[in-house]
């Protein structure tokens, strides 16, 4: 690595092509392969689309999330709640999940504005958890019960698809949206306060507003993909749209795939589904294999599988790094 | 209705709230460790406990000294094993690691023990009761409250009074002086941080007797621990012994108002605190350095 | 009889390398003193002899003994003992607690808590205080004190007067005839040619982390150790 730093990136429009058509080329076929149950298609996309949203602000400002399941939940019950009263489409309703989490991230950001390291990641924590105790303790909203989606017009043959699409939608603007940002000057200056805060400063990046767009973006995606998942089954409740679980999943997905690479989010989905696949029906094994792989990437492979590969062969698929020559 | 009652019993469960976020707030002093399985560790107590209760039917006392000496050895071995390899100034990868260990241990307690929600019962001394300022109170919860005391007094004299306790000391300040002193770091770490984890574990085993645990009570106990740490201070006995009577005391109230709240009182509380604090007022119990 | 030896030493900070094929040895009982200007690579070395950073070519000698890759602590109890720059006392600890802290993993010696106390006999009066309530010059009393009891063979001495005033400097130096009559072989690092100079046996001059100049403090030349210090040559 030593020699002087190239004054151009490395990065030709062409590799970005390369990693976009692959990903648009395997979601298709997997569309493709899976023509009548898209449950699954469906579920991949949005998981992918929330690891990606994390990832933005853990892999790309440092900040590690224990709280994003509060997002997911906030979207889904924003949903939900829009239709149920207003009467209008459900996919007008994402709009509103969007808007009302990016609040709530405002929100949030500011009562978490003096906390870095653990006490953001616990921070985040608790306040997801009183979030889905008090969505518990609200009648309006069914309570602990939670509460059915109401609209009439939804046509059940033609439903599964329109969520599909929407979630295939979502997963690929989230991705070549966060793409073409990292390549901005935004971007840049978010990888630079991840490698040196001080030295970031020092040149005129401001770090916290930089954090704080991250995190709100972080937070939509995180909101619609939820919304859109729980459209699905026209039903939420506190427990399970709060639940840590989904934070766990995202989680595992970026870290063992590689955090602050586009890669990595791709590669912990599928590695996330094919284990789920194979060990569906022991429930408590997969989530401790799960745990125990998160643990031993941590200690063999910090920088997650695209880590490994990346510092072997220096591929790209979404080419977002100044390279050294 | 007096809620004198709420508030004595408030205060007996928060001594051990005060031992959750001790153990918390020792391996990050020390180490700048968090221990994500702390909650785990927690409940983990409770369950060694309560299988040496019920299998070999040795007396309270015993089966706390059991506990301890096994949840010793998970603490060390987890630091040797894993958490020693992750020091640096980047806390991610120990945050994830002790993340994932707590799926581990959580699942695994799920897969041996099933997910129903128990209680240790440990015979008469259970329904016992003396009356305080008027106001009938447990025996038991005041016995478990002394022994929170006297940990941490054991704790203090640790600290002040041992070698060991020096080293820890040190430790938080300088880990380099500290080995061009002879002190091996990572052995020091080992201790400590098998010290957390026994602090919670024998804390977990004294709630679970009182109250009721799942394998799922981890996380609140975590997040509980974690309020603790930040309302009582790092490196703070008394702090954490403080903030832990002060969470305990708002908890059971907040039960007492909605049943159903569980832990949200605490953790509204803990905002208030954590609000004030940046604010830059003094904290409750710390006085801030600036 | 060498005490402490390096041969062909290279180390590195972080990425940067900090010193180049550095060889010098240590006799018993003697002081050497090790100058150069900032960023020589004085400290770094000092760093490599008591194994908190490792060296990456070369070898490291104590009493014949190779311990290149010995760790710190190892090394500590074998009798290397490290006063570091800017003192570095345990901030949250007594005076007396960062002293008992040293004398825990000692090795056998004449040094003792009397004995320091006799010393700086002025240590005794804030014994009982925060190390971070102390002024400069009582902090570098506590940290040679707390590397003493540790009985070292050698002892290591990181910019002893950084910081502080000429009158405490000289106070500080003063002490030294009293702890090389007890047989310990010192390394001292110092910018301060002429205080280095008065106070040791023989000297080192690095630049640049090589050395330029190896000489006895008493028969070397101002001269020579300035052309040394900043690199000039009288050609």
């Amino acid at each position: 690595m030593n020699g002087p730093i190239s004054s151009r990136p490395i990065f030709s429009a062409n590799a970005g092509l390369i990693g976009g058509i692959l990903l648009v080329g395997a979601l298709a076929l997997s569309a493709v392969l899976l023509p009548v149950d898209r449950r699954l298609p469906m579920e991949i996309c949005l998981v992918l689309a929330m690891a990606q949203g994390w990832n933005l602000l853990c892999g790309y400002t440092g900040l590690l999330s224990f709280g994003h399941q509060a997002f997911i939940g906030v979207g889904a019950y924003t949903l939900f709640l829009v239709v149920n009263t207003l009467g209008i489409s459900p996919f007008l309703g994402l709009a509103f999940s969007a808007v009302v989490s990016a609040a709530v991230a405002v929100v949030i950001a500011l009562l978490l504005k003096g906390s870095r390291d653990a006490y953001f990641s616990i921070g985040i924590w608790v306040l997801a958890d009183c979030l889905r105790l008090l969505v518990g303790q609200w009648d309006f909203v069914g309570s602990s019960q939670g509460m059915v989606l109401n609209a009439p017009d939804i046509d059940p043959a033609t439903f599964g698809d329109a969520v599909f699409w929407a979630a295939l939608a979502l997963v690929l603007v989230t991705q070549f949206a966060i793409f073409g940002l990292l390549r901005t000057r935004f971007g840049l200056g978010l990888m630079a306060i991840r490698d040196n805060e001080t030295a970031a400063a020092s040149v005129g990046i401001a770090p916290g507003r930089s954090r704080v767009i991250a995190f709100v973006a972080s937070a939509v995606i995180c909101a619609v993909a939820g919304a859109i998942y729980y459209l699905s089954v026209l039903y939420v409740d506190p427990a399970g749209a709060f639940d840590i679980d989904w934070q766990i999943r995202i989680l595992f997905i970026v870290i063992v795939g590689g955090a602050g690479t586009l890669e990595g989010p791709l590669i912990g989905t599928a590695i996330y589904f094919l284990l789920r696949e194979f060990l569906q029906d022991h429930g408590g094994l997969f989530l401790i294999v799960q745990g125990a792989i998160a643990a031993l990437t941590m200690l063999f492979a910090p920088q997650g599988l695209w880590g490994l590969i990346q510092a072997r062969t220096g591929w790209q698929l979404f080419p977002t790094k100044w390279v050294t020559q | 209705m007096s809620f004198l009652p709420t508030i004595l019993n408030g205060l007996m469960v928060g001594g051990l709230y005060g031992l959750f976020g001790l153990g918390l707030a020792f391996a990050f002093g020390i180490m700048r460790i968090v221990n994500i399985a702390h909650g785990e560790f927690i409940v983990l107590g409770a369950y060694i406990g309560a299988s040496l209760l019920s299998v070999t039917h040795m007396p309270l006392p015993v089966v706390i000294a059991l506990v301890a000496v096994v949840t010793f050895g998970l603490g060390w071995a987890l630091q040797t094993v894993m958490l020693n390899r992750m020091i640096g100034p980047n806390p991610v990868p120990a945050m994830v690691a002790t993340m994932g260990l707590s799926i581990i241990i959580r699942n695994a307690l799920v897969e041996y023990y099933g997910a129903d929600i128990r209680a240790i019962d440990i015979g008469p001394l259970q329904d016992e009761g003396v009356s305080i300022f008027g106001t009938s109170i447990g025996v038991l919860p005041i016995i478990i409250f002394c022994t929170a005391v006297l940990l941490f007094v054991l704790m203090h004299l640790l600290l002040t009074r041992t070698t060991l306790g020096r080293a820890f000391r040190a430790a938080a300040d300088d880990f380099e002086i500290l080995e061009t002193l002879g002190f091996n770091r990572k052995r020091v770490y080992a201790i400590a941080m098998g010290l957390a984890v026994t602090l919670s574990a024998i804390a977990g085993l004294l709630l679970a007797i009182r109250s009721s645990y799942s394998p799922y009570s981890g996380v609140e106990r975590l997040l509980i621990s974690f309020e603790v740490v930040i309302i009582g201070g790092i490196g703070s006995l008394r702090g954490s012994f403080l903030a832990g009577l002060f969470l305990g005391v708002v908890q059971l109230i907040g039960l007492r108002i909605n049943p159903n709240s569980g832990p949200l009182f605490g953790h509204l509380a803990f905002f208030l605190i954590l609000l004030a604090q940046q604010a830059n007022l003094p904290g409750l119990f710390i006085r801030r350095r600036t | 009889m060498t005490l402490l030896e390096l041969e062909h030493v290279d180390v590195f900070y972080r990425d940067l390398q900090a010193t180049f094929d550095v060889s010098l040895k240590v006799d018993e009982g003697e002081t050497v003193a090790i100058i150069g200007a900032n960023g020589a690579g004085k400290s770094t070395l000092l760093r490599a002899m008591i194994g908190l950073t490792q060296c990456r070519n070369g070898r490291i000698r104590l009493a014949g003994e190779d311990v290149t890759r010995l760790r710190c602590d190892l090394l500590a109890r074998r009798g290397v003992a490290l006063v570091p720059e800017g003192r570095r006392l345990f901030s949250s600890l007594t005076v007396e607690e960062n002293l008992l802290l040293a004398m825990a993993r000692a090795r056998k010696g004449p040094w003792t808590l009397g004995r320091v106390y006799e010393l700086f006999p002025a240590m005794k009066e804030f014994r009982s205080h925060r190390a971070s309530d102390l002024s400069g010059g009582q902090q570098q009393m506590v940290a040679i004190s707390r590397a003493l009891l540790t009985n070292p063979r050698v002892l290591l001495c990181d910019e002893l007067s950084l910081g502080l005033a000429p009158k405490v400097i000289s106070e500080i130096y003063a002490c030294f005839d009293g702890i090389r009559k007890e047989g310990v072989s010192i390394v001292l690092v110092e910018q301060d040619t002429v205080r280095a100079r008065s106070a040791s046996d023989r000297l080192y001059c690095l630049l640049k982390g090589k050395v330029r100049l190896a000489a006895r403090s008493s028969t070397v030349t101002p001269d020579a150790i300035r052309d040394a210090y900043f690199g000039e040559t009288h050609a």
